[in-house]
């Protein structure tokens, strides 16, 4: 691990804010019990990454990190974890890569209406800028 | 779902819970310590995120492959809100099944001429 941490606070710590409003996006079971853990783990990719100082590998990281998120989303289950879903033992039939599509297509929902949201709330967000602007011209 | 009796059962392992419970063969660690022992081992071509990383721990402490481990190794050097995992018996025979399995592939495909020979191999 990195033994210089710190050197960006402000930006590891807008990036966990984020990375803890994506984590609300995840089965419940998972979100309950590795919040903290997944959080923490985070924080400590970021640092490392800053650390860095190269775009590139920021870059790369954010593509990874979005990657991992939309996989979660959609992959995990909420039911109790069963072996076959380690992508292992065929005795039931679930074989590696193996997805309950009930679950795939409520995730992708929520996923789906996340986006939209986002989306929604950012040109609300450019809508508002641009009154504000044109009002401080009008003043 | 029965559970698992013997490791073949569970083979072939994904390359994530394989090289998590590789990185656990060594002992103990956190989350973010097998994060990198998995990309550093798989010369950063497997780079697993928070999400892959504990939705893949979770099932395989639901499987028995791994535990959580109580003790911490020095408590003044590290976070103490860290969970350590550690890989249990079952887990062990599990990944040795596995790398088994692998290596017995690579032969073939050695023998096929898909891979070079190793240095001092006929």
């Amino acid at each position: 691990m990195s033994g210089h941490r710190g050197r960006h606070p402000v930006l590891v710590a807008s990036a966990c804010r984020l990375y803890a409003v994506m984590i609300w996006f995840y089965p419940a079971t998972l979100r309950l019990e590795y919040r903290r853990e997944m959080l923490l783990t985070f924080k400590n990719s970021v640092e490392d990454v800053l650390e860095a100082s190269s775009v590139l590998a920021v870059l790369m990281f954010v593509v990874r990190m979005a990657v991992d998120w939309l996989r979660t989303v959609t992959l995990e289950r909420e039911e109790p974890a069963t072996l076959s879903l380690l992508g292992l033992g065929s005795s039931d039939g679930a074989g590696a890569g193996c997805i309950d599509s009930s679950n795939v297509s409520v995730s992708l929902m929520l996923a789906t209406l996340g986006v939209v949201l986002l989306i929604a709330g950012w040109y609300e967000w450019l809508s508002l800028s641009a009154t504000i602007m044109s009002h401080h011209r009008v003043v | 779902m029965a559970k698992a009796h013997t490791p073949d059962e569970l083979l072939p392992l994904t390359p994530a819970v394989f090289h998590i419970l590789v990185a656990l063969s060594e002992g103990e660690r956190h989350g973010y310590a097998i994060m990198r022992q998995v990309a550093d081992d798989t010369d950063g071509n497997l780079q697993l995120g928070p999400g892959t990383l504990y939705g893949c721990l979770k099932r395989m402490l639901s499987a028995k492959l791994i535990e959580e481990s109580d003790e911490r190794p020095d408590p003044t050097l590290d976070d103490e809100r860290r969970r350590y995992y550690r890989i249990t018996d079952f887990g062990a025979r599990t990944v040795r099944a596995e790398a088994k399995r692998l290596a017995t592939a690579v032969t073939a495909a050695r023998a096929r001429r898909l891979l070079p020979k190793v240095a001092g191999e006929r």
